[in-house]
């Protein structure tokens, strides 16, 4: 496993702050509870780190799953590492990488692909501010 | 959508003034005291946002619907654009635009009585799409200019609202003074042969820099009542 995906073992601590301080995002999106997802990270050699993040009640989780066997969630994001560190850095808008057709997005739970786009986008705005 | 009328405006080709006239018929409307959604559906160039004070909006959601913004006492808006950077291009293949148009018009909570929907321009598959899923329950109007290759674009975009049983109630024919008299003249003649046949009426909008840069609600009342008669 390359150096970079090694080092996002800091990952689920990194995600489960931007949940955590979120402050209204329960206020704002209420379904959000009811929700999960698998974000998928690759290097350019093939390899595969996952991660599930939730909700169990009003405790956010995130943990690191088996990438070939990643238990259900609603939906599943998948992208390089490299476009998912530029997103972090500020340097390309998460909406933009979907215009550009940089990550996939998959919907399992009957909306739309574009719908989960948009809380994405939501979800990496409020991600930043925190890291600013 | 419970039993909000969808009022389609559509063009045959781009930049004849679709966004001008949708945002001025739905400001329109609420002037009058009507509720009014706006939904820009033009994913190609998704500008009606730069007309609204809706940029520090953010995105919210209620029982897996999104919330339009709320942008006056009467109006409400959604569309892409305003959450999009400044910039950043929007080179959506057609899944993406289809899947996008599903989430605005079904997965909006709308609450206007009438929803005015700037949609791309021409006789496109993302029409196909859109006008599929407004089949039979919406209203629309053509906005056009009085030269012949407006008349040959429109005339497509005519037949295939008509093929989704959409029925037509105005073409708009904006900046009509700015076109050679003589030209226009055939132009509309022609038009009016169309507009006596299948029942709409045209509407003819001059020529005013000022829409560039503010809405003239007021300039569009013949219209609206068209729409809305």
């Amino acid at each position: 496993m390359s150096v970079r995906v090694k080092l996002l073992s800091i990952l689920p601590k990194l995600m489960i702050l931007g949940m955590k301080n979120f402050g209204n995002l329960l206020a704002e999106f209420p379904e959000a509870k009811t929700r999960s997802s698998i974000l998928r990270l690759y290097d350019s050699s093939g390899n595969q780190i996952a991660f599930w993040l939730g909700f169990e009640g009003d405790k956010p989780i995130v943990k690191e799953v088996d990438p070939g066997k990643p238990p259900y969630a609603t939906t599943e994001i998948s992208m390089h590492i490299d476009v998912f560190i530029k997103v972090l850095k500020g340097k390309m808008d998460f909406r933009a990488t979907y215009l550009y057709d940089l990550i996939d997005i998959k919907s399992n739970d009957g909306l739309p692909v574009s719908y989960h786009m948009l809380l994405w986008s939501a979800y990496f705005d409020r991600l930043l501010e925190v890291l600013k | 959508m419970r039993n909000i009328i969808p009022v389609l405006v559509t063009s045959g080709k781009g930049g004849t003034g679709k966004t001008t006239t949708s945002i001025n018929i739905a400001m329109n409307l609420a002037e009058r005291g009507i509720k009014v959604s706006l939904l820009d559906a033009d994913l190609l160039a998704p500008n009606t946002h730069l007309f609204l004070d809706v940029n520090k909006e953010k995105l919210r959601e209620a029982g897996k619907m999104l919330i339009p913004l709320k942008v006056g006492e009467h109006l409400e808006f959604m569309g892409l654009g305003v959450f999009i950077p400044r910039g950043v291009g929007v080179a959506l293949n057609y899944e993406k635009t289809a899947d996008f148009i599903t989430t605005l018009l079904r997965f909006v909570k709308w609450s206007g009585d009438y929803l005015i929907i700037d949609a791309p321009p021409a006789a496109i598959d993302v029409n196909v799409k859109l006008f599929k899923e407004l089949r039979g329950r919406a209203r629309a109007v053509i906005v056009g200019e009085p030269h012949p290759f407006a008349i040959e674009d429109n005339l497509r975009i005519l037949d295939l609202l008509r093929f989704f049983d959409i029925e037509v109630r105005a073409l708009v024919l904006n900046k009509y003074n700015m076109y050679q008299e003589e030209l226009a003249r055939q132009v509309i003649d022609e038009y009016e042969v169309h507009a006596k046949r299948y029942g709409f009426k045209i509407v003819k909008i001059p020529w005013d820099p000022e829409l560039q840069v503010k809405t003239k609600p007021e300039l569009f009342d013949e219209v609206v009542e068209v729409v809305v008669g």
